[in-house]
């Protein structure tokens, strides 16, 4: 067992404990609610055991938060970090139930092992004592959970004709402004944080469909005389792409930090954006909100907790700094993208020729027939992949598609589809998709791959990991 | 008939929440999970038996289920539900395997399947699992 630093303590800091009720069990309780006498909260959490005693965590939490993580609207990692006073009780347990070995230590202070991973919400059976107060609290404790984790924005006019009052239209326009960028922001992020987790660019778009729609802005609070909104993305009814749940959770928060906050005038901020975003995106995400920003008729403000905290303004956008970081380069859009044609060729060659090395002028001497045509079929015996070798027990063929500039290749047995503009796109991208999916269904057993797991095993000989 | 463990009820003082009222005997498939080797002598025995103590936290519970072994009415309950568990209580738990057999209406008494598709089963005197499970999948 690890050392541990903290202070011990010869006596129960608690005073007269009462179990509630084990919130995870099996074979014995993983983690249980207690309440003293003064009706403060206590979860006991199992972290290890040795020859005569089990080993627990102790911490005290606010009976919200208890019911907001039965509700899965936290996790036992945010009750934890987040939601607990600081100082937490290691106390050993022995089989009647006596304490021994006290320690008062901080969750710093504890074995990293001990504290859940982020993202595991509740996922068993909520006992009964708790189900009629959770379904009274339901809503509170929704939108509590979307308070934390909302932007907060004002804006005032700046002709006072009409007092402090702001235009609907203006009020209209600017919550468009905002829902619209931060969509963009969602979809370009998603994008980049998971392109390599979905075995096809049709899943990933779908995907991404899914999520714009999952997190599109709620308003969970509004004031008036100057135009006060709280925006959140909701990431707790729908229980579906849990798996991106602590992404969908902090979306709302990174976008602010990452679009309203930012300072536009420093160059550090101006450089982070030009490095991470493309000219579309910058010109999707980042030019409707500098253009508030710089708006005329009212200035914007942030507002740090809720409606009630005090604005912030948001400093105006410096005109370079507004074209640095929206312009389109000139070469995108005066250059058009060059036309490619798939064409099938038969060519005579020595026999010592390498086919992949042959000159223009070998080519050209050596041809004796064209056709155009628009798809084709790529065989291959084996495949190098960024981790693995595989070697297939027959050439395994996927097609090649031309769509105008884009190559498409498919693999239908195990559903792979990924586009790139040249072969050095697309066939990285195909080994890529290949290579996660075998991973996913062979390697993690995920029970979503099930179904290609056969088809790994009907194509695949050996599949030998490289040194990385 | 005489459950396995009925004289520890007694000796215990609880022979009367044990085993619970609602309990069933029948005739059906059932997933386990155990540990690496299936002659694993661990694998059907009760947490009271196991070498760690049993882990109880208030003296106040019932110690019932300690007295009986757990069971999942399908691989996917049973794979989800040990997903579910923060990787370090996986590794206290110590099981790397599901495995799957036969409970027959004479292998003791069942308790109602939860929402999770767990359930109890509390042995009758002389019942032995040894060589009627087989190992089916890994756990992750």
């Amino acid at each position: 067992m690890e050392s541990i630093k903290g202070i011990h303590i010869n006596q129960s800091p608690f005073g007269i404990l009462r179990k509630i009720s084990d919130l995870i069990s099996f074979e014995g309780p993983i983690l249980s609610h207690f309440q003293d006498d003064k009706q403060n909260d206590f979860l006991f959490y199992w972290v290890d055991y040795e020859q005569s005693f089990n080993k627990w965590l102790v911490f005290e939490v606010k009976k919200e938060y208890i019911y907001s993580y039965l509700n899965q609207t936290i996790s036992l990692n945010d009750l934890m970090l987040k939601h607990s006073t600081k100082f937490s009780f290691l106390i050993d347990i022995d089989k009647d139930c006596k304490y021994h070995n006290i320690l008062m230590t901080t969750f710093e202070d504890l074995p990293k092992s001990y504290i859940p991973e982020p993202d595991l919400l509740f996922n068993y059976e909520i006992p009964e004592c708790y189900t009629k107060l959770i379904t009274i609290h339901k809503d509170d404790f929704y939108l509590q959970a979307l308070k934390e984790k909302a932007l907060y924005l004002k804006i005032e006019p700046i002709d006072k004709k009409h007092g402090n009052t702001v235009s609907a239209e203006d009020a209209i326009e600017f919550i468009k402004t905002v829902v619209s960028s931060y969509k963009s922001y969602v979809k370009y992020n998603f994008f980049q944080a998971f392109k390599n987790k979905f075995p096809s660019s049709e899943k990933l778009n779908n995907a991404i469909d899914r999520i714009i729609k999952q997190l599109s802005p709620r308003v969970i609070e509004a004031g008036y005389s100057s135009f006060m909104i709280g925006l959140s993305s909701d990431y707790i009814m729908d229980k579906s792409d849990s798996e991106f749940n602590e992404w969908k959770k902090n979306a709302i928060t990174n976008y602010r930090d990452e679009v309203i906050l930012p300072d536009y005038n420093s160059n550090a901020v101006i450089e982070a954006i030009t490095k991470k975003y493309e000219p579309e995106e910058r010109k999707n995400i980042f030019q409707p909100i500098i253009k508030t920003i710089n708006n005329s008729k009212y200035s914007l403000s942030h507002l740090s907790g809720n409606i009630k905290s005090t604005p912030i303004r948001i400093k105006t956008v410096k005109k370079e700094t507004e074209i640095k970081i929206t312009e389109i380069p000139k070469i995108l859009t005066q250059e058009l993208p060059e036309e490619k044609r798939l064409v099938n060729i038969v060519v005579e060659i020595d026999k010592n020729d390498d086919l992949s090395n042959i000159s223009k002028k070998n080519l050209q001497l050596g041809l004796l027939f064209s056709e155009e045509i628009t798809n084709t079929i790529f065989r291959a015996n084996k495949i190098e992949t960024e981790k693995y070798t595989f070697v297939f027990k027959m050439q395994i063929e996927f097609s090649i598609k031309q769509e105008k500039n884009n190559y498409i290749v498919i693999y239908e047995p195990l559903n792979i589809k990924v586009e790139g503009r040249t072969k050095e796109e697309y066939l990285p991208a195909f080994y890529k998709a290949f290579q996660n999916l075998y991973e996913k269904s062979v390697i993690n057993k995920d029970k979503t791959t099930t179904e290609y797991f056969v088809v790994f095993e009907k194509i695949i000989k050996t599949a030998s990991p490289k040194e990385q | 008939m005489m459950l396995k463990y009925q004289k520890y009820f007694e000796e215990l003082g609880i022979s009367s929440k044990c085993p619970p009222k609602k309990v069933v005997s029948k005739k059906r498939l059932a997933f386990r999970y155990i540990y690496e080797s299936i002659e694993n002598k661990n694998n059907f025995i009760p947490q009271y038996f196991k070498q760690s103590p049993p882990r109880r936290n208030s003296s106040d519970e019932s110690l019932c289920s300690d007295f009986a072994l757990s069971f999942f009415m399908s691989e996917v309950n049973a794979i989800e539900y040990f997903l579910s568990f923060p990787q370090h209580i996986k590794k206290l738990l110590g099981y790397k395997n599901i495995a799957k057999g036969q409970l027959d209406k004479e292998d003791g008494l069942m308790t109602a399947v939860n929402k999770n598709g767990h359930f109890d089963l509390h042995e009758y005197e002389n019942v032995d699992f040894s060589g009627r499970f087989i190992i089916i999948s890994a756990l992750q």
